[in-house]
C-alpha cells in the first residue's frame, strides 16, 4: 500500500515535469510564429502591400509554340497557323450564359464548341479568360469588332491553331490535335498545360506529346482595379516544343494514297537496313484539319459512322489474313531444320487429303500445278505443297518462324495505336478454346488462312526481315531527329527487335534460295506476279496472296461478281527491291480487290520505281554537289 | 456544501468564455470572407450549435466510463478505417469518407481520440514510467491506424494522430534518451519517407521549399497567403476591407487558409489577439491536466491539449510559409464541420476530466 502511494506520487511528479516541459515548447513555438508575423506583417510590410493594394498582381500563362513536323526531305507536314480567337472571362461577366447567348447572335458558336466551354470554365480560375471560338474569319472578325464595346467582358486574340498542309494522305500517320478532354487531364501536368488548349490525341501528336508540347511560360504582371494590365513585372518566357523530323517521305506517301484510288486498303513502306517507315498509308482518310479547333458532332458522326471506316488506321490496326504472304517465312523454316531440301517435290492433283479422311483441302488451282517443289511453290503460290509441307513441318515449327519474324507482338513502331495480330499455337488452343490443336489447322495456318492474323506494318517489317536475311533487325520507326529550339539536335538511335534475333542462325544459302523464288514470282512466267515483269525496271522479289473471308463449301466455286462486295477476297502483295542491295520493302493490302489479281502488284513496282528512281536522283546530285565543290 | 444547480451540470467556465470569444472571431471572419453570404454563415452557426451541445454532452460522461470504453472505442475505430479503406467513398480523389446516409464522416477523425484514448489507458496500468515493453506496444498502437490512413491516403492526419500517440508516451515519462533517439532516426529516415511520398505531396514540399517556382499551381496558395498577411501590417485594413480576400486572390480563403484572411482584416493586433486565445485555452488545458486526480485522465487530457495546439501551430505555420501546405484547419476559425466536432468532443472530455477530479480517487 505503501509503495503503490510512493508510485503514484511518483508518477504525479513526472507528469507535472513533462506538462511544464510541455508548455515551455507551447510557449516557444507560439514564440516563432509570431517572430515570423513580424516579419511579414512590420518588416516586410511595405513589400507586400505594394503588390496586394496599388499593384495586384496577377500570373498570366504563357503557351509554348508547338513543335513543327517535318518529313525525311525537310518538308512541313503539320505546322501552326496564326488565327484569331474569341475569350471569355467569366469573372467580368454578369452571367456566362447570357454573355455566351448575346455572342452567339453575332457569331456562329456550335453546340460542341459551347459544351467544351462550359466543361473548361468549370476547372478554371474564374479569372483566367477561357476560349469560346477558334479560327474566326475575317468578316466574323470585323463583325465583332465593330460590336466591341457591347462585350467589355470579352477579348479577341491572336493565337496559333494547328494545320496540316497535306490533309488526307498524311493524316494517319501524323494524326491531330484537339480540345483537351477531362481523360487527357489524367494523363498530363496540369501546371504545364495552363496556357495551352489543344493536345495531341492520335497518331505521332500523341506519341511525342510531351516532345512537341514544350515547356509554359509566364508573366507576373500588375493591374490595376478594373483588370487591366498595368505593366510587367516579370516574365519566364515559355520554351517552344521540339520539331520533329519523320522518316517518312510524303511524295511516295501521297502518290501510294492516289495509286489506292478510291479502294479500301493500306500501303507499308520500310527501309530495310534502319527500319524507318517510308510510308504509311490508310484509306480512306480523313482531313485531319476538321480535329484542329473541336470538330462538330455531325462531322463527327459522319467519319465514325461510316461503314468504310475512315478513321481507322489500318496500317497498325487492321488485322488481316496474311495468306500466302506466309509462304516463303515457312518454306524457309522447313529448309532450316531440314524437314525437306530444295530438291524435295510433290505431284499435286488440285487438293490433298488426310489418310482415310474424305475432306479435301483444295488447291486456288481447280485441277492441280501438277509436278512441284519448293521453288515453284512459292512462285506458283501452289496450296497443296504446303499443306503437305506444313504436315511434315507442324505447328509448331511453323509458330516458331512467325513469331521470329516479329508476327503476333508488336513492332513497337512510335504510335500508341497498334494491334499485335495473332500467331496461333497449340498452347494457346489449349488455354483459350480447351482443345487440342488439328492438323487441318496447322494446313489453314500454313496457307496465312484460319486464326492467323496480322497488320500491314507487321508483313511489311517481316519483309524487311526477309530482305536483310538476318542480319539486321531494326525496329521500324518514324521519327529520324528531333530538333530544339536552339538546333540542338537528338537523332534516333536505332534499336533491334528482340523477337528477331533467331533469324540470324539461318544459313545464308536457304535465304538465297527463297528470295531467287519470290524473284521468280515476278520474273518467271509461270509467276503469280509475271504481269508486272516487263514493266518492272528493278529486280524485285515478291509474294502475292489472296485472303478468303468467308468459307467456300466443299465442291463449290468462288464466284467474284456473285459475291457481296464486303466478302469479296483481299488482295495482298509483298515486295523489296532492288533484289542485290534491298533500299524498299512493302506490303500492300487491298480490301475486297478487285477480281484482276496483279493491281496490288501494279501499284508496289510502281512505287519501288518511284521511290529507287527518286533515290539514284538524290544519290546522283549529291555526287556532282561534292564534284563542284571540290 | 450542497452543489448548486450549475455545478451539477459540468461546465469550466473560464473554458467555455474562451470558446466563445473564438467562436465570435471566427463568425465575423467568415462572415467577412464569405463575402457577408448570410446562408453560409447560418450553415456555419448551426454546426457550431450541435459541436457545442456534444461538447456539453461530453463534459457529463464520467472519465471511469472513457476508462472502460477505451479499448472498445478503439476497436470500433481501426475497423471503421479498414472498412473505408476497403469500401470507402472517393472524396477529393482519396478513400476517407463513410457514408452512414444522413451523414459522412471520416473514421480517421475518431482515431485522432482514440488513438491517444486508448494508449493512455494502457499506460495507467501501472504508476511507473512505461517500459520497453510497453512503449513498443504502444507504438504498434499507433503505426496500425496510422499506416491505414496513409493508405487513404492522407498523410496530413496520419502525421496528427502519431503525433497524438507520442504526446502521451511523452507524458507518461518515456525517457529524454529515447526521444533523442526517434528524432535522430527520423532525420535519418527522410530521404527514405520521400521515397514512398506520393507526387502531389513531393510537389507541396517542393513547392514550399520555392514557392515562386510554381506560382501557377500549389505555389499560388502560398504566394497569396503571405501577401494577404503582410499586407495587413500592424493595424489591417478592417473588416470586409481586405483586398487579397474581397478580391477572391486568396484560395480556400473560408477554410484552410482563413488565417491569412484574418491577418489581413486585423492585422498583427487582431492575430496577437487570436494568439493569446489559444494559448491561453492550451494553458487551460495543461492546468486542467495537472490537477487531474489519477494518471488515465492526466495522459488523455495532456494530450488532447498538445493535439489541439498541434492544429493551431500547424495551420498558422502552413499559412504564415513556415510549413508545406497540409490541409489542416485553424481550431474553431474555419469553416467546416468534422473537425470541429473532433475538437469539441476533446473539449468536452477535458471539461469532464476536470469537473470529476473529486470523485475519481483510485
Amino acid at each position: 500500500m505503501r509503495k503503490s502511494l510512493d508510485e503514484y506520487k511518483k508518477s504525479k511528479v513526472v507528469f507535472s515535469k513533462r506538462a511544464t516541459a510541455a508548455f515551455i515548447f507551447v510557449i516557444l513555438t507560439f514564440l516563432i510564429i509570431i517572430l515570423r508575423l513580424i516579419f511579414l506583417q512590420i518588416i516586410q510590410h511595405e513589400r507586400y502591400k505594394n503588390l496586394s493594394k496599388n499593384n495586384r498582381v496577377n500570373i498570366i500563362p504563357l503557351v509554348p509554340t508547338r513543335g513543327q513536323i517535318y518529313d525525311r526531305s525537310g518538308m512541313l507536314v503539320a505546322t501552326n497557323l496564326p488565327a484569331y480567337q474569341i475569350d471569355i472571362t467569366p469573372e467580368k461577366t454578369k452571367n456566362v450564359k447570357d454573355t455566351v447567348d448575346k455572342l452567339k447572335q453575332l457569331i456562329e458558336i456550335t453546340q460542341t464548341e459551347e459544351e467544351t466551354f462550359y466543361k473548361t470554365i468549370k476547372y478554371n480560375q474564374k479569372f483566367k479568360p477561357i476560349p469560346i471560338r477558334f479560327n474566326l474569319n475575317e468578316e466574323e472578325v470585323a463583325k465583332f469588332a465593330v460590336n466591341r464595346h457591347l462585350f467589355p467582358e470579352i477579348d479577341i486574340k491572336t493565337n496559333f491553331i494547328r494545320y496540316y498542309p497535306f490533309k488526307e494522305p498524311l493524316a494517319h500517320t501524323i494524326g491531330y490535335v484537339g480540345r483537351i478532354s477531362d481523360t487527357d487531364i489524367e494523363s498530363i501536368d496540369v501546371n504545364n498545360y495552363r496556357a495551352t488548349h489543344f493536345i495531341g490525341k492520335i497518331g505521332v501528336e500523341r506519341f511525342y506529346e510531351s516532345t512537341l508540347h514544350g515547356k509554359i511560360g509566364f508573366q507576373e504582371v500588375e493591374i490595376n482595379a478594373k483588370g487591366r494590365i498595368v505593366r510587367t513585372l516579370f516574365e519566364e518566357p515559355p520554351i517552344p516544343g521540339n520539331d520533329i523530323y519523320l522518316s517518312i517521305d510524303t511524295e511516295l506517301q501521297s502518290y501510294a494514297y492516289e495509286l489506292l484510288e478510291n479502294k479500301r486498303g493500306s500501303i507499308v513502306a520500310i527501309e530495310p537496313e534502319t527500319g524507318e517507315i517510308l510510308a504509311l498509308v490508310s484509306k480512306p482518310a480523313y482531313n485531319p484539319n476538321l480535329f484542329t479547333t473541336g470538330i462538330s458532332r455531325a462531322n463527327f458522326d459522319l467519319l465514325n459512322h461510316s461503314k468504310d471506316q475512315p478513321l481507322l488506321n489500318r496500317a497498325i490496326r487492321g488485322i488481316y489474313p496474311p495468306a500466302s504472304i506466309i509462304k516463303p517465312f515457312i518454306a524457309l523454316q522447313a529448309l532450316h531444320k531440314n524437314i525437306v531440301d530444295s530438291e524435295y517435290s510433290i505431284y499435286d492433283k488440285g487438293y490433298f487429303q488426310f489418310k482415310n479422311h474424305t475432306h479435301k483441302y483444295r488447291d486456288w488451282k481447280p485441277y492441280g500445278h501438277g509436278w512441284i517443289n519448293i521453288d515453284s511453290a512459292i512462285y506458283e503460290s501452289c496450296d497443296t505443297f504446303f499443306y503437305q509441307l506444313s504436315n511434315n513441318l507442324g505447328i509448331d515449327n511453323i509458330q516458331e518462324i512467325l513469331e521470329n519474324f516479329a508476327f503476333g507482338s508488336k513492332t513497337n513502331i512510335d504510335l500508341y495505336e497498334e494491334s499485335t495480330g495473332f500467331v496461333p499455337s497449340r498452347e494457346w488452343k489449349k488455354n483459350v478454346k480447351n482443345q487440342s490443336w488439328f492438323p487441318g489447322e496447322t494446313l489453314i495456318t500454313s496457307i496465312g488462312q484460319g486464326y492467323l492474323t496480322s497488320t500491314p506494318l507487321q508483313l511489311a517489317y517481316a519483309t524487311a526481315l526477309l530482305a536483310n536475311k538476318g542480319s539486321n533487325s531494326p525496329k521500324p520507326h518514324l521519327i529520324v531527329k528531333q530538333k530544339s529550339y536552339e538546333d540542338k539536335e537528338k537523332v534516333y538511335q536505332q534499336t533491334n527487335n528482340p523477337n528477331t534475333i533467331k533469324l540470324n542462325e539461318i544459313k545464308k544459302e536457304h535465304w538465297d534460295k527463297i528470295i531467287e523464288s519470290m524473284q521468280k514470282t515476278v520474273s518467271h512466267p509461270k509467276g503469280t506476279a509475271h504481269a508486272i515483269n516487263s514493266k518492272k525496271k528493278y529486280p524485285i522479289a515478291a509474294k502475292t496472296g489472296t485472303a478468303q473471308l468467308f468459307t467456300i463449301k466443299q465442291n463449290e466455286k468462288y464466284d467474284h461478281n456473285n459475291t457481296k462486295e464486303k466478302l469479296r477476297d483481299h488482295k495482298l502483295f509483298n515486295a523489296f527491291a532492288p533484289t542485290n542491295n534491298p533500299k524498299i520493302a512493302i506490303a500492300i493490302i487491298i480490301e475486297n480487290g478487285a477480281r484482276t489479281l496483279p493491281s496490288s502488284a501494279i501499284i508496289a513496282n510502281k512505287l519501288i520505281t518511284f521511290y529507287l528512281d527518286k533515290l539514284n536522283r538524290n544519290i546522283k546530285e549529291n555526287a556532282s554537289h561534292k564534284i563542284a565543290k571540290n | 456544501m450542497h452543489p448548486t444547480k450549475l455545478q451539477r451540470i459540468n461546465i469550466d467556465f473560464p473554458l467555455l468564455i474562451l470558446i466563445f470569444l473564438l467562436i465570435s472571431l471566427s463568425q465575423i471572419t467568415l462572415y467577412s470572407a464569405s463575402a457577408a453570404n448570410n446562408s453560409f454563415i447560418i450553415k456555419q452557426f448551426l454546426r457550431l450549435g450541435l459541436s457545442l451541445g456534444l461538447m456539453l454532452v461530453i463534459a457529463q460522461i464520467n472519465p471511469r466510463i472513457l476508462y472502460n470504453w477505451a479499448p472498445t472505442f478503439y476497436a470500433i475505430s481501426l475497423f471503421l478505417l479498414i472498412i473505408v479503406l476497403l469500401t470507402g467513398h472517393i472524396g477529393k480523389g482519396a478513400q476517407r469518407w463513410i457514408n452512414l446516409g444522413v451523414i459522412k464522416f471520416q473514421p480517421a477523425e475518431l482515431m485522432k481520440i482514440a488513438c491517444p484514448l486508448v494508449i493512455a489507458w494502457y499506460l495507467s496500468f501501472k504508476e511507473t514510467t512505461p517500459s520497453f515493453k510497453e512503449i513498443v506496444i504502444s507504438c504498434l498502437l499507433i503505426f496500425i491506424p496510422c499506416l491505414l490512413i496513409i493508405k487513404q491516403p492522407d498523410l496530413g492526419t496520419a502525421i496528427l494522430i502519431s503525433l497524438g500517440g507520442c504526446y502521451t508516451l511523452f507524458f507518461a515519462g518515456i525517457s529524454y534518451k529515447y526521444i533523442i533517439f526517434s528524432f535522430l532516426s527520423i532525420i535519418i529516415g527522410l530521404p527514405i519517407f520521400w521515397h514512398f511520398l506520393h507526387d502531389y505531396q513531393k510537389q507541396r514540399v517542393l513547392t514550399f521549399l520555392n514557392p515562386e517556382n510554381d506560382p501557377l499551381g500549389s505555389g499560388y496558395h502560398i504566394i497569396q497567403s503571405k501577401i494577404a498577411i503582410g499586407s495587413g501590417g500592424i493595424f489591417g485594413k478592417g473588416i470586409f476591407q481586405g483586398t487579397q480576400s474581397q478580391l477572391q486572390f486568396l484560395p480556400e480563403r473560408t477554410t484552410d487558409f482563413i488565417f491569412a484572411v484574418f491577418c489581413e482584416e486585423f492585422g498583427m493586433v487582431g492575430t496577437l489577439v487570436l494568439l493569446t486565445i489559444y494559448v491561453l485555452i492550451i494553458g487551460r488545458g495543461i492546468f486542467i491536466s495537472i490537477n487531474a486526480q489519477n494518471k488515465f485522465t492526466r495522459l488523455l487530457s495532456g494530450s488532447l491539449t498538445l493535439i489541439f495546439f498541434t492544429y493551431v501551430v500547424v495551420n498558422i505555420s502552413m499559412v504564415t510559409g513556415i510549413l508545406p501546405v497540409v490541409g489542416v484547419p485553424l481550431p474553431l476559425i474555419s469553416f467546416g464541420g468534422t473537425s470541429m466536432l473532433t475538437l469539441m468532443v476533446s473539449l468536452g472530455i477535458l471539461i469532464s476530466i476536470h469537473k470529476h477530479k473529486n470523485f475519481m480517487v483510485k
